[in-house]
């Protein structure tokens, strides 16, 4: 068994409003707001990268598990902006934190990486190469947003989330991770991507334009929705939770619709859905941590609550997982 | 209007009321437009769809159809029966 044994997460100071960005793209915060149901986000200054944010996190999830530096032995970071193309962003936040030389490496999985970074933690755990992993989500898309793309101009947020899985012997201990399902669709790698920058595309022969991040949003709203839903139903099912026994339902804060429509299509009550992408936006790999911290801060959490997690994201790319909430206290 | 038809244009608007505010008035044959659904509310429809009636209609089949009236055609054409 693995157990969630820890929480933290960092959001940059500098709050973007839609006010802010109502007068750049020409629409309004009423348009922002009926189409996404984000008010605000926050973005990193220029010189903060996605690793800053990464090593903030990292360091209050270590705090909430009560541990010191010594006491992991893998980083797993989740992004779709690292640092830079090479070398991956883990090995510099295990350094900086003081970890040693501990496996370090990046997940890209877009905005399903958190729950992909937390399946392959707990693998690592599971076959014994690991006592203890820090499973980060961070980034920084205020980085890779086309400044003439309305679309995803307001959408997206920087801020970053961390969570320490330990091995745990007791099977029905609270914050034990249930079970994790994973999927993938590469026929349809081009409904979310930034097109030029790898082998594909170099970033010497692509167009200014292709540097940045792009996603066709109605395919990917009924997308979302479908892959998500039936995600979370085949992890439902294989660890034997009814609907109606899910206390809360943490989906990937993309859009407030898509929230909506995907309590409605599991059939789960929409007020155990948590939602605080109002206050951060979309913020892809580090949205799911966000959300169970800004959910337990508000004391929505009752130790051994039924926590259902599912995200979506480029490739591509749906995961799910399943926790009992845990006795810890997230910094 | 034979039985199965009115039967799916009821259920059909039914659904929409559930998931939408829709004013006072809308009736099975109300354009789309006119309820001012924009390709988001098209594509939750879809998915409204798929959950009570267990059939895929993408978001521009519903467009053309242009009101509930026009999706029960579609989906009795697909053979759904309510």
């Amino acid at each position: 068994m693995t157990a969630l044994i820890g929480l933290g997460t960092y959001l940059p100071p500098r709050e973007v409003t839609n006010a802010e960005l109502a007068a750049r793209f020409d629409t309004s915060d009423e348009w922002i707001t009926a189409r996404t149901g984000i008010r605000t986000r926050r973005w990193a200054d220029p010189g903060t990268a996605t690793g800053d944010l990464a090593v903030a996190a990292g360091e209050r999830a270590l705090k909430s598990a009560g541990l010191g530096p010594g006491d992991v032995d893998a980083v797993v970071l989740a992004t779709t902006t690292p640092d830079h193309p090479c070398p991956a962003t883990a090995p510099d936040v295990a350094a900086r934190l003081g970890l040693g030389h501990v496996a370090a490496y990046d997940i890209a999985a877009v905005c399903s990486g958190f729950l992909y970074a937390l399946a392959v933690g707990h693998g690592q755990i599971a076959a014994g190469q690991a006592r203890r992993v820090l499973v980060i989500g961070a980034e920084t898309y205020s980085t890779i947003l086309d400044p003439a793309d309305r679309t995803t101009g307001v959408i997206f947020g920087d801020g970053a989330g961390a969570v320490v899985l330990a091995a745990e012997p007791e099977t029905g201990r609270p914050g034990a991770l249930l079970g994790v399902d994973l999927g993938s669709d590469g026929a349809l790698r081009d409904l979310i991507r930034i097109p030029a920058g790898g082998s594909r595309l170099p970033a010497r022969d692509g167009a200014a334009a292709d540097r940045y991040f792009t996603m066709q949003g109605t395919k990917v709203f009924q997308q979302a929705v479908v892959r998500m839903g039936d995600s979370a139903t085949a992890l439902l099912e294989r660890i034997g939770w009814r609907r109606d026994e899910v206390d809360h339902l943490v989906g990937h804060q993309a859009n407030v619709r898509i929230l909506a429509a995907l309590a409605r299509y599991l059939k789960i009550p929409a007020e155990r859905a948590v939602v605080n992408l109002d206050r951060v936006g979309n913020t892809s790999a580090a949205s799911i941590p966000l959300a169970l911290a800004d959910a337990a801060a508000q004391g929505r959490f009752a130790v051994g609550d039924r926590v259902l997690m599912t995200a979506f994201g480029g490739g591509l790319t749906w995961a799910s997982a399943a926790i009992t909430w845990p006795d810890i206290h997230p910094c | 209007m034979d039985t199965n038809l009115a039967g799916l244009e009821r259920r059909i608007l039914e659904q929409m009321h559930e998931q939408f505010d829709l004013p006072a008035g809308t009736a099975a044959d109300t354009p789309f437009e006119v309820l001012d659904f924009d390709s988001l509310v098209l594509v939750e429809l879809g998915l409204v769809l798929k959950s009570a009636f267990g059939v895929e209609v993408e978001d521009d089949e519903l467009k053309a159809a242009g009101s509930a009236s026009g999706v029960a055609a579609l989906l009795a054409s697909r053979g759904v029966t309510v």
